[in-house]
C-alpha cells in the first residue's frame, strides 16, 4: 500500500551520510556537549554567590535564546537526531567523570548522590503523575517505606543491603498499592487529597511509632553497603586515581537511575504506556477501549512508589540516619516540583529538575533568608511561561504552541492529501 | 439476535433517561436511531457500553448471547463493542498513531514484564501493531496516515471524527456505536462520511447508529429506531418512520398531527 509506504518512511526517516560529514556532526556534538558540561562545572566550582547567580542568568538567557531563534532550534534538533548515539556517548563519559574531576571536593560529589537519590524519586512519581496524571501529594511516603525497612532489616537483622534494596523497593510498591486500591474510585483534586493524608499518616506513625520506627530519635548506625570487604565509606581506586568514598554511592545512584530511565522508555512506549497516557488524556474513551482502568492505576502506583522505596534505602545507608524530618510533606512538595518544573512525562526533564532542585539552593546559601522566596518566584516565572515544563515531552510542546501548529496543518492540508474528489477539509 | 436490549431502563432522579427500551439488532445490520434532543439516545449508549450501569432489564450481546449488564466498560469493549463520541474524546497529546494503538489494547498480549524485557516477541508485536494501525488510517486514504506522527488535537475538525472512527476500526469490534459521527460536518464532508460507513458495514460489522442528520440516515441505514423522552417509539424502515404520527408529534410538537395518538 502506498499510503502506508510513505508513513513508514516519515516514520523512520533515515537518510545516508558522507565520512567528513559524520565527523562533523560528531565534532559539533562533542564541542556543544563540553561546553554545557563545562559550564555547569563551573558553575558548581565558583565560590561567590554573585557570579553564580550571574553565571546561572547568562545560561538561562543564552537557552532561552537560543530556543527562540528557529533556525539554530531545528539545526540542533536534526543534529541531535541524526548523532543521538554519539551524543548518548558524551552524556555518559560526562556523567561517569564526574566524580574524577571532581575529586577533590567530596562535598559536591555528596550533593550530586542527594540530587540523584531526588532524581529516582523523580523518576519514580514521573510514572504515576506524568505518565498516569494520577496526583500524588503523599509521595514522601514511599520513600519512608523504603528507607525504615532497609534501615530496620539491615540494623535488626543483619541482611545485605543488596538484599534490603530491592526488599525496600517491594514494602514501597505495597505501600503504593495499599494506597491506590481505596483510592482509586476518587479523581483529581479528591486523589490529591487522600494522598496528602496518607503522606501525613506515614510521617506521623514515623515519628510515633516508637517501638518500630525509633519515634524523633530515628534509626541511628545504619551499615554502609559493601560489596565483599570493600564498604562503600573507604575510598574507591580508580586506575592511579583514588576517588572519596561519596563517589561509592555516586555511581550506585546512577546504575539506579540508569535502570529507572530504561524502565520508564520501555514502558512508555508499550501497550501499558499508552495505556497510562490515555488515562491522562481521557480515562472514559480509555475505558471505552479496553483500558482497565483500576489495573493500570495500580500498575502506576506501584512502580512509581517502588522507585521512591529505592531512593529511601540508598538514602538511608548513605546518611546513616534517618529521622521522621527527612520524610515530611516538603519532601513530598519537591518532588512534585521536580517533575511539574522538568516537564511531565519526560523522564530527562523530570531529572534534570531534581538536579536543579537539589543543587541551586545548596549553592544560594548566602542567601539563606531569602531562598524560598527565590524559589517561589522562580517557580512562578516558570509556570508563566513554560506551563508544561523546561523539558516538556516532545509532543506536548506540539499541543502548546497553537501558532506553529496551524501553519503546519496549513501546509500539509495543501499538499497531495486528497482523496476520493473530496475536498479539503475546513482547519477547525 | 446479536445485541438485545430487554426492558432497560435508566433513570436520573426523577428523569427516566431510558424507558423500558426493547432493541434487537441482528449481525451485520445497520440501524439509525433518531429522536430529538434529549431523547435517550446517548444515554442508550452509554448504559450498553457500560458507563453507566443499567438500573433495570437486561442487555445481550453476541453469539452465543452474554449479559453485558454489571461489566464495567472494558469488559464490555472487550466483548466486542466499540463506540464513537459525540462530544470527540480523543487523546489529544498522543499521536494520530498512538490513539489508534491505545485502541488495539484488546488485541496486544504483552503485558508488563515482557514490556520491561522487550523481549523480541514483543517488538515483533509491537511492528505488527504499527503495521495495522497504519492499515487502519489508511481507511481514510492520506487525510490521517500523512498525519500519523502529529498529536491528534492538531487535527481538523473532520479528521478528529475519522480518528474516532479509525479507533474504532482497529478495536476490531464486531458492534460499532457511532453516536452522531455527522455532527458540525459540511455536506461533502457528510457524503464522505456515508461512503465510509457503507465501506465499513461491508466489511461485516454491525453498526448502531445515532443521527440528526436525516440524509445520513436515509442513506446508510436498514432500519430505523425513533425515542422520545427514553422510549422508543416507533421502528421501521425510514420510509415507515418519517411519517410515524408519533415520530411528528416528536419533532413537530403534539398540535402539528390530527391523528397523535396518546
Amino acid at each position: 500500500m502506498a499510503e502506508v509506504d510513505y508513513a513508514r518512511q516519515q516514520l523512520q526517516g533515515q537518510e545516508r551520510r558522507s565520512t567528513a560529514r559524520v565527523l562533523a556532526d560528531r565534532a559539533w556534538i562533542f564541542s556543544g556537549t563540553a561546553v554545557v558540561y563545562g559550564l555547569v562545572l563551573l558553575g558548581l566550582s565558583v565560590e561567590q554567590t554573585l557570579h553564580f547567580v550571574l553565571l546561572l542568568c547568562g545560561m538561562v538567557v543564552a537557552a532561552y535564546g537560543w530556543s527562540r531563534i528557529a533556525i539554530l532550534r531545528g539545526r540542533t534538533a536534526e543534529l541531535v537526531q541524526r548523532e543521538i548515539t554519539f551524543l548518548w556517548a558524551c552524556v555518559i563519559v560526562g556523567v561517569l567523570g564526574y566524580p574524577v574531576l571532581l575529586r577533590g571536593n567530596p562535598y559536591l560529589i555528596h550533593v550530586a548522590v542527594l540530587a540523584g537519590i531526588y532524581g529516582l524519586m523523580a523518576v519514580g512519581l514521573n510514572f504515576t503523575l506524568g505518565f498516569a496524571g494520577l496526583l500524588d501529594l503523599g509521595y514522601a511516603a514511599y520513600f519512608a517505606a523504603g528507607a525504615y525497612t532497609s534501615a530496620l532489616l539491615s540494623t535488626v537483622f543483619g541482611l545485605s543491603f543488596w538484599l534490603t534494596l530491592p526488599l525496600a523497593g517491594l514494602v514501597a510498591a505495597s505501600f503504593g498499592f495499599s494506597v491506590a486500591w481505596p483510592c482509586l474510585r476518587v479523581h483529581d483534586r479528591y486523589l490529591a487529597l487522600v494522598t496528602l493524608g496518607f503522606g501525613a499518616i506515614i510521617e506521623l506513625l514515623a515519628r510515633n511509632l516508637r517501638p518500630l520506627t525509633g519515634g524523633t530519635d530515628g534509626i541511628l548506625n545504619i551499615p554502609p553497603p559493601a560489596i565483599g570487604r570493600f564498604s562503600f565509606l573507604d575510598p574507591l581506586p580508580v586506575g592511579p586515581l583514588t576517588l572519596p568514598f561519596q563517589a561509592n554511592f555516586y555511581y550506585l545512584v546512577v546504575a539506579l537511575l540508569a535502570v529507572g530511565v530504561l524502565a520508564a522508555n520501555r514502558l512508555k512506549n508499550s501497550r501499558l504506556g499508552r495505556s497510562w497516557e490515555a488515562i491522562r488524556e481521557d480515562e472514559t474513551a480509555a475505558a471505552c477501549f479496553g483500558v482497565d482502568l483500576i489495573r493500570y492505576k495500580l500498575e502506576a502506583f506501584m512502580t512509581g512508589s517502588f522507585f521512591a522505596g529505592l531512593a529511601g534505602a540508598v538514602f538511608g545507608h548513605m546518611i546513616s540516619f534517618i529521622h521522621p524530618d527527612n520524610f515530611n510533606f516538603p519532601v513530598s512538595m519537591g518532588v512534585l516540583c521536580m517533575v511539574v518544573a522538568g516537564g511531565m512525562g519526560n523522564v530527562w526533564g523530570v531529572i534534570v529538575g531534581a538536579v536543579f532542585y537539589v543543587f541551586v539552593p545548596e549553592r544560594l546559601r548566602d542567601f539563606e533568608k531569602l531562598r524560598l522566596l527565590l524559589f517561589g518566584v522562580s517557580l512562578l516565572l516558570l509556570m508563566r511561561f513554560r506551563p508544561s515544563g523546561v523539558f516538556p515531552s516532545r509532543r506536548r510542546r506540539l499541543e502548546l504552541r497553537g501558532e506553529e501548529l496551524d501553519a503546519l496543518t496549513a501546509r500539509r492540508a495543501a499538499g497531495p492529501v486528497d482523496l476520493a474528489g473530496a475536498p479539503a477539509d475546513r482547519t477547525s | 439476535m446479536f445485541l438485545e436490549t430487554i426492558a432497560l431502563t435508566k433513570r436520573f432522579g426523577g428523569v427516566q433517561a431510558v424507558d423500558g427500551v426493547d432493541l434487537t439488532v441482528e449481525r451485520g445490520e445497520i440501524v439509525g436511531i433518531i429522536g430529538p434532543n434529549g431523547s435517550g439516545k446517548t444515554t442508550l449508549f452509554n448504559v450498553i457500553t457500560g458507563l453507566y450501569p443499567a438500573d433495570s432489564g437486561d442487555i445481550r450481546f453476541g453469539d452465543p448471547p452474554l449479559s453485558l449488564t454489571g461489566l464495567r466498560p472494558h469488559q464490555v469493549a472487550d466483548s466486542g463493542i466499540a463506540r464513537t463520541f459525540q462530544t470527540l474524546r480523543l487523546f489529544p497529546s498522543l499521536t494520530v498513531l498512538e490513539n489508534v494503538l491505545v485502541a488495539m489494547h484488546g488485541r496486544l498480549k504483552a503485558g508488563y514484564w515482557r514490556a520491561l524485557a522487550r523481549d523480541r516477541g514483543f517488538r515483533e508485536e509491537e511492528r505488527r501493531a504499527e503495521e495495522k494501525a497504519l492499515e487502519v488510517l489508511s481507511f481514510f486514504g492520506q487525510r490521517l496516515v500523512s498525519m500519523c506522527n502529529e498529536p491528534a488535537s492538531i487535527l481538523s475538525y473532520a479528521n478528529r471524527r475519522r480518528l474516532e472512527i479509525a479507533r474504532v476500526l482497529a478495536s476490531e469490534a464486531e458492534l460499532i456505536l457511532l453516536d452522531e459521527p455527522a455532527a458540525g460536518m459540511n455536506p461533502s464532508e457528510t457524503a464522505e462520511l456515508m461512503r465510509d460507513i457503507t465501506r465499513i458495514h461491508q466489511m461485516g460489522r454491525t453498526i448502531l447508529v445515532i443521527e440528526h442528520d436525516m440524509t445520513l440516515i436515509e442513506g446508510v441505514t436498514q432500519r430505523v429506531v425513533a425515542f422520545d423522552h427514553g422510549a422508543k417509539i416507533a421502528e421501521g424502515s425510514f420510509a415507515q418512520v418519517r411519517v410515524d404520527p408519533q415520530v411528528i408529534d416528536a419533532y413537530l410538537g403534539r398540535r402539528h398531527g390530527a391523528t397523535a395518538a396518546s
